[in-house]
């Protein structure tokens, strides 16, 4: 149980939460934009813009608190005119049309995703070890000798940014006197100006220069990643000189918690990740105390955000373990644990040395991304394969419509091939040249973002951009990649082992008899139908069909692994399904592997639910044949348990054997189905239930019918 | 008794179903061979597709989609449909050879399946990672798997030479040689207590108990580890004394590890129809959960040995 104080906090968070005043950012960054710095060129007029619209926020403290900082993200003020220079979108998106004529259908189809904004991790921990004042100087430094006239423009760019940090956190100084906490003023007039020296002041310049970033990059999903990592060598010097107890510290932290929560109070898509544990350079386990004590206090407390995810470094220690089990079993649906040798193997084999590979942090559902190295592309978002295969086997005709989709491009239909390698090898070069087109997409809209979203504070916090004098987009992260998603890679996998056995193999059924039931729903065809659905699948431990989901698993991640950005980076597969599965069935036919129209999609790697008729270690089993080491973005699963015996020590036990055999991402439910169908005809009786929907977590009640279905539907994994 | 066929000497027994991922068959993650044979005929037997020895035909109606398959291909014409729809098999006559099954969509399922000891080893092998993790290993169930000791045996060894945890579930009621025999190869022994009142376990089961309750008195004192496995009927065997001789038993014996209680549970009804035969408990309904824990209280108030619900 949380203190009596962070119960009392608990209520507050959801009482501001819930009714968050409006915000005038945005506002204020345009009409400063469009007035005041009017004439400026863009890359000041960005800048100061931003600067403006930070400095004019409110600064609000309530008393009780001892973390100093508010910011609010709910309710925007209209903004009535907007600032073309600051627009990163209308160029970009009429510059791909431009290129892509056919975006539309592409898009429609989803043989092609969007652009999704934000998605980053940072170092932080420079403003903690350096304070604003060190990092400025540094920049200042920098700006003395500019190799060139944009580099010059950067460093001022963050200066200018890096005093509107101080500023508002100034403003806040003032606030806290007039209310009397002095403790917090004196902590706000010493940090983030000045290298921290306590635990509390380690918080305190966090948290201030995470609200003021997020204010920066106002986007959704996003990652203070290692945490624990960074804050811990301050408390460690607390605990020693017997300045701070673990329960005082326990306290800071949930009330750190508790006001991140505050900030996007029920906006669950939005997820904030903090990563625990994980690797040190050296290959030792990273975990320490606050690890621990991060874990702890979100299983304790009633909140979305942050989302907690444990690394568990290589032979990790029996008690994290432990831990990782009774955080899924009783940690409502919010626990997601990642394996540190895949995950950190998959970024090697990406060509990420070492070095940099093991601080990787998530940016946001699980995107994995090397923290404070990698720009905010960490995920664009989605394209559907299971469309394209369909498009595939008809020849272009979609089965929803019976219109011909001209922008993907096949000759014949399935019934113009005599052998499966033939067709499987076209399918590929489609979706190859479909992906290329989507990343480039990505390379368009990059070279918008550098002039208009130059994100001046967060690239401040991003390697290598100071050394190289470029913004994040514009060439200064080390790593530019984009990470996307080809969603339901299990149905296409078992959709492409049926054609081979049933059209090739076994001739089960002609291609156009296929076809014709495809396109029927399989109305007449319940024979053919229940045979499809009786062929192996991918995750009932069937060696010849987990070759086939390994096999394409592999070929789509090549297609990303193949590309190469605009500054050099790669594209990288991160495979999730997050909200998308209602979004998918939406627009798909029936399926080859016997799946009516609009059924929806699997989870990430995760079998498909009608495939693990063999019980989980089968699927587990499965699961560790797909090729995890090209999975740099992260590969996740979900695993939906009958609570009656999702116990600690059997969870453990599945958990330690799934990371034995090589997987990345572990998450799912425990709620009893019966639970979540009262919760559907009784919502307000269910509240407080939160459910893992996919990479993020969010209270069951608030989610579409849709989304409570797709978690419903779920295979129940019981003895 | 049963049908052996002899395959380069070995030997092998039908099995009806080698379940991955049990977690209420002793302990740990296991995997639990499910042998065909049973020297008992439970009234409330949930398994009633495994008493018989041979290979037998389960229909699923649900699953039929009226395709006529089934009828076509019958070597022996046994299938047919009545004009409502209705479809028959003259079981009688059923070799058992598995055509129809082989050619049907799911409603058809051939239950039992011929396989030799290294055939089962192989299968549960898979799963080695998992037992590791959580101290599991492989049970073998039924039907009984004394009802054919000489490949339980042979089972059991092959599995202890693989390095694996080994239980064996059985009603005991079987030579005492037979149940000796196993005890280097098994470490947990999963005994059923069906019922302690010897008329009244002759009624339920076909059978007295006499010799279930000295083969366990003889395996404890040979120092072999049990867990007594009562299953509660409601209306037959869920009686104070019943519960109370139970404990009585287990305090009597020096290797029980625990004693769980199996709530009855109908899902042997489908089964019972799929196979043919009538269902004695048709309409007996799952206790609820406040009894079941009366039930377990009433036990635990006289053992020290732990009660737990299976
Ligand atoms: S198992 Fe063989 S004999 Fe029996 S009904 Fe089927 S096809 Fe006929
Ligand atoms: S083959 Fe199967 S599905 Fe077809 S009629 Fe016979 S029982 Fe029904």
């Amino acid at each position: 149980m949380p203190s009596p104080r962070i119960q009392a906090l608990e209520k507050q968070c959801a009482r501001i939460g819930q009714s968050q005043p409006e915000s005038h950012f945005m506002k204020d960054y345009h009409s400063s934009a469009l007035t005041l710095y009017k004439d400026c060129p863009q890359w000041e007029k960005t800048a100061r813009a931003m600067a403006y619209a930070i400095v004019n926020q409110e600064a609000s403290v309530l008393p009780g608190d001892t973390i100093g900082g508010r910011v609010y993200h709910l309710k925007e003020a209209p903004v009535e005119k907007t600032d073309p220079d600051l627009d990163y979108l209308t160029e970009a998106r009429a510059a791909f049309r431009k290129v892509y004529p056919e975006a539309d259908e592409l898009f429609e189809n989803q043989l092609i995703g969007g652009t999704a904004v934000g998605h980053i991790t940072w170092f932080f921990d420079r403003i903690l070890s350096l304070g604003v004042t060190g990092l400025r100087a540094r920049y200042e430094e920098a700006l003395s000798h500019a190799r060139d006239e944009e580099a010059g423009q950067f460093y001022q760019g963050v200066l200018i940014l890096l005093d509107a940090l101080l500023e508002f956190n100034d403003k806040h100084i003032e606030v806290c006197r007039k209310a009397g906490n002095d403790e917090l003023a004196e902590r706000m007039a010493r940090v983030p100006r000045y290298p921290c020296r306590t635990f509390r002041e380690a918080v305190q310049s966090f948290f201030m220069q995470h609200i003021v970033v997020m204010k920066e990059n106002p986007f959704g999903g996003n990652g203070p990643g290692r945490l624990d990592y960074y804050l811990w060598p301050y408390l460690e010097r607390d605990l020693a000189a017997g300045r701070i107890t673990m329960e005082e510290a326990r306290e800071i932290i949930d009330e750190l918690f508790l006001r991140i929560d505050e900030r996007l109070y029920g906006r669950d898509t939005w997820v904030e990740a903090i990563v625990v544990g994980g690797t040190y350079p050296n290959g030792c386990s990273a975990v320490n105390p606050l690890t621990y004590m991060m874990v702890e206090s979100i299983m304790e407390l009633d909140i979305t955000h942050p989302s907690v995810y444990i690394r568990l470094p290589e032979n990790p220690p029996e008690d994290l373990l432990r831990l990782s089990a009774r955080y899924m079993t009783s940690g409502r649906n919010r626990a997601q644990i990642l394996y540190d040798p895949a995950v950190i193997g998959a970024l090697v084999e990406r060509g990420t040395p070492m070095r940099d590979a093991v601080e990787y942090a998530c940016g946001g559902c699980m995107e994995v991304g090397v923290q404070g190295m990698t720009s905010d592309y960490l995920y664009i978002g989605y394209h559907n394969p299971l469309k394209m295969l369909e498009l595939m086997i008809t020849g272009g005709v979609c089965l929803r419509t019976g219109k011909k989709i001209r922008s993907f491009h096949a000759e014949k239909s399935l019934a113009g091939y005599d052998n499966f390698e033939d067709f499987y090898r076209d399918f590929i070069e489609e979706a190859g040249r479909l992906t290329r087109i989507y990343l480039h997409e990505q390379d368009i809209f990059s070279e918008r973002a550098q002039k208009a979203r130059p994100s001046y504070l967060i690239s401040s916090m991003i390697d290598d951009c100071l050394e190289r004098g470029r913004n994040m987009h514009a060439g200064g992260a080390r790593y530019h990649d984009y990470g996307g998603t080809p969603i339901a890679l299990p149905n296409v996998a078992d959709c492409l082992y049926a054609i081979r056995r049933a059209v090739f193999e076994d001739k089960i059924c002609t291609a156009d008899e296929l076809i014709g039931a495809l396109k029927d729903d399989f109305a007449d065809c319940a024979r053919l139908q229940k045979q499809l659905r009786n062929l192996p699948k991918y995750g009932m431990d069937h060696a010849e069909a987990d070759e086939m989901a390994r096999r394409v698993a592999a070929d789509f991640a090549d297609m990303y692994l193949s590309y190469r950005t605009r500054w050099g980076g790669k594209g990288k597969p991160v495979i999730l399904t997050f909200v998308y599965a209602p979004r998918a069935a939406a627009i798909l036919g029936a399926t080859a592997d016997g799946g009516n129209a609009g059924r929806l999609i699997s989870h990430g790697v995760t079998p498909q639910s009608s495939s693990m008729t063999e019980g989980i270690t089968a699927a587990i089993s499965s699961t560790g044949r797909m090729p995890f080491e090209k999975f740099a973005g992260g590969a996740s699963t979900m695993w939906d348990f009958d609570s009656s015996w999702a116990t600690v020590p059997v969870i453990e036990a599945v958990l330690k054997t799934f990371i034995e055999k090589g997987g990345q991402i572990f998450q799912g439910n425990t709620t009893p189905l019966e639970e979540l169908l009262d919760a559907q005809l009784h919502p307000e009786e269910h509240r407080q239930l939160i459910v893992r929907v996919g990479g993020y977590s969010a209270r069951f009640v608030a989610l579409t019918k849709e989304l409570q279905d797709d978690i419903i539907g779920r295979m129940r994994h019981g003895a | 008794m049963k049908e052996r066929i002899d395959i380069m000497s070995e030997l092998t027994h039908i099995i009806f179903n080698i379940q991955r991922f049990s977690v209420n068959d002793g302990p740990g993650i296991r995997t639990t061979v499910f042998m065909k044979g049973c020297m008992l005929n439970c009234l409330w037997c949930h398994n009633p597709e495994s008493k018989s020895p041979r290979p037998q035909l389960m229909l699923t109606p649900r699953q039929c989609i009226g395709c006529g398959e089934c009828v076509r291909v019958c070597p022996k014409a046994l299938h047919s449909f009545t004009e409502d729809g209705v479809h028959l098999i003259d079981r009688g006559s059923c070799t058992g050879c598995g055509t129809c099954a082989q050619e049907c969509v799911g409603a058809l399922e051939l239950c039992g399946k011929e396989m030799a000891a290294d055939e089962i080893i192989k299968e549960v092998m898979k799963d080695l990672p998992f037992y590791k993790n959580s101290g599991g290993g492989m049970t073998v169930s039924g039907g009984d798997p004394l009802f054919d000791p000489a490949f339980t045996l042979e089972l059991v060894k092959k599995a202890k030479e693989a390095g694996l945890h080994v239980c064996i579930e059985t009603s005991g009621f079987s030579k005492w040689e037979n149940v000796e025999a196993l005890i280097p190869c098994v470490d947990l022994f999963l005994w059923d207590v069906k019922e302690t009142d010897s008329a009244r376990h002759k009624e339920y089961t076909g059978v007295p108990n006499e010799l279930i309750l000295d083969n366990l008195r003889r395996l404890d004192a040979a120092g072999a580890k049990t867990v007594l496995r009562c299953p509660v009927i409601p209306g037959y065997n869920d009686r104070s004394e019943h519960f109370a001789a139970i404990a009585a038993l287990a305090e009597s014996l020096s290797h029980v590890q625990e004693i769980n209680v199996e709530p009855y549970h109908p899902l042997g009804q489908s089964k019972s129809e799929a196979i043919g035969k009538e269902y004695a408990l048709a309409g007996l309904a799952f206790p609820k959960e406040e009894v079941v824990k009366e039930w377990i209280a009433e036990i635990q108030n006289n053992t020290r040995v732990p009660v737990k619900k299976a």
